[in-house]
């Protein structure tokens, strides 16, 4: 851990001081190419200002939102599909039809629909996460090995106890795995969601700074947003390590 | 009455899209591909009987009717006194795959068949069997951190600890070194010879069902029939390479599954 905590920290180490270089080497101003030096003392200045913590819990709330709005309807739909074939033969072309259709693609409905403020913000990052829970669900449920419920039953496990024993836990690792995968969805899709109908988020954040001709700014919330979305990922890894969902590596 | 009663087992599969529902039930319109065929077999309780046959022969779906996982076929299957209605605590099926829940600890697999009981009780008859499969120091483990032999240990004790008349083992040793394939067999043997379950054990391997056996049958090709059924009246150790009467049928089995130079 320790050992490739240093490599992570030596390639970023790396990658800003090409960026410095290239900066002295271009010859462009810093309004057009900012240095991470100068992208720093941004980050400092925003950070100081308060106006970074701002945008950054609002994109984060509407990220925490959207992809719970997701799992309350997602998860339970591709459990259900999962373990249903007529259902899952009903719905799934359906799911596989709006799946490809980026969300950007709803912005105008959205808008249409909702209106400004949060909403049409949070419904887009719903909409990313959903079809991608829905479909990593179904394949988690759907995937569970028959000889756990024939073991079940030949122990006299209750319908319920099927479900709570054998069904939610055989699924869990999957569920995980979906999770981690549909998280970096939704993160990906907040910024391009503020850029929308709302005045705060990170995405608006960069939205505002072109328009002040502030790529510094720009870049400080490309680098929040990465570092965020870096954390997720992490955190999500870490839910993937509990017990009750590190089995699923080993099969 | 013997233990286990099979009469006129029928067990056939039908080709997908030729189903129907009828007033009687489902029937088939299209080509049934039959596994099992007019089965006539009883079994005595106490008794370890070993079943060979050619691979896709129907053992392991016998198996598994026996055991109560699948009750689309006709015919009669009795254990103890009473047709096989559904899967039973009084016949415990041991898998050749991934029999063990995952998510649980060795200790908590094995208190699957007596979750029922207070704390206590569990915690002692655990102790009892997962010392007996020697995985003492182990019951903290997830099955993934056991070797398969262990495995197939710890599913064997989880078995145990329900003390079930019939234990039902479909290809036990498959997958396992050969160390540890001698060592568990050894073991079913004299965990057979203390407890005197009645034990159904499929296997493909010829001297296994010789040496472990009271009693092997011989299965032939879809559709399945029997092809021999034969008492093995002989102390243990056994060889079956070199012993009387042992090598003779060994020579015998070998030539009806078709290998005429037997090793």
């Amino acid at each position: 851990m320790r050992v490739r905590f240093c490599y992570g920290l030596l390639s970023f180490g790396l990658v800003l001081l090409a960026w410095e270089m290239l900066v002295w080497l271009s010859g462009w101003s810093a309004h057009v190419f900012p240095g991470p030096l100068a992208v720093l003392a941004s980050l400092w200045e925003l950070t100081a200002n308060g106006t970074l913590l701002k945008h950054t819990v609002a994109s984060l709330f509407r990220v925490t939102m959207g992809f719970y709005l997701a799992i309350v309807f997602g998860v339970p739909l591709g459990m259900l599909l999962g373990s249903f074939t007529p259902l899952r033969r009903l719905v799934n072309p359906l799911v596989h039809f709006l799946r490809p259709i980026s969300p950007l693609a709803w912005i105008p409905l959205a808008m249409l629909w909702f209106g400004i403020g949060d909403v049409p913000a949070v419904f887009l990052i719903f909409l990313a996460s959903f079809f991608p829970l829905v479909a990593t669900s179904s394949m988690a449920v759907s995937s569970i090995n028959p000889t756990y419920f024939q073991v079940a039953a030949n122990f006299h496990f209750s319908r319920w106890e099927m479900f709570s024993k054998v069904f939610i836990p055989a699924s869990i690792p999957s569920l995980v795995a979906g999770l981690r995968q549909s998280i970096t969805i939704a993160w990906l899709v907040v910024v391009a969601a503020e850029m929308i109908a709302v005045q705060s988020g990170l995405g608006y954040l960069i939205l505002d700074a072109r328009n002040g001709l502030r790529m510094d700014y720009v870049m400080v919330a490309m680098v929040v947003i990465g570092v965020i979305g870096l954390l997720l990922d992490i955190i999500m890894r870490q839910l993937a390590r509990i017990p009750s969902a590190s089995w699923g590596r080993f099969r | 009455m013997a233990f286990i009663e099979i009469e006129k087992l029928h067990k056939g599969y039908c080709e997908r899209r030729r189903r129907a529902r009828t007033d009687d039930g489902e029937s088939c319109f299209g080509q049934e591909i039959t596994v099992l065929d007019d089965i006539n077999l009883q079994f005595e309780q106490g008794e370890l009987v070993t079943i060979l046959g050619p691979s896709g022969c129907g053992k392991s779906t016998m198996l598994r009717l026996i055991a109560g996982f699948d009750p689309d076929f006709s015919g009669l299957v009795k254990v103890a006194g009473k047709p096989v209605h559904g899967p039973s605590n009084e016949s415990i099926f041991v898998f050749q795959h991934n029999g063990l829940m995952p998510w649980l600890t060795v200790q908590e697999n094995v208190e699957l068949g007596i979750r029922f009981q207070d704390k206590l009780e569990r915690a002692e008859a655990a102790a009892l069997f997962i010392g007996m499969v020697e995985l003492d120091g182990f019951e903290e483990h997830y099955p993934h951190q056991l070797s398969i032999g262990m495995q197939r240990r710890a599913e064997l004790a989880r078995a145990l600890v329900v003390s079930p008349e019939l234990l039902i083992m479909d290809e036990p040793f498959s997958g396992l070194d050969f160390l540890t394939h001698m060592k568990i067999r050894e073991e079913v043997v004299n965990m057979h010879q203390f407890f005197h379950q009645t034990i159904l054990l499929v296997t493909h391997n010829i001297d296994d069902a010789l040496i472990m056996g009271d009693r092997v049958v011989v299965l032939g090709d879809r559709p399945t029939s029997v092809k021999l059924d034969r008492r093995l009246d002989f102390d243990h150790p056994r060889d079956p390479k070199t012993q009387a009467g042992l090598q003779e049928l060994r020579d015998e089995i070998f030539l009806m599954l078709g290998v005429s130079y037997a090793v």
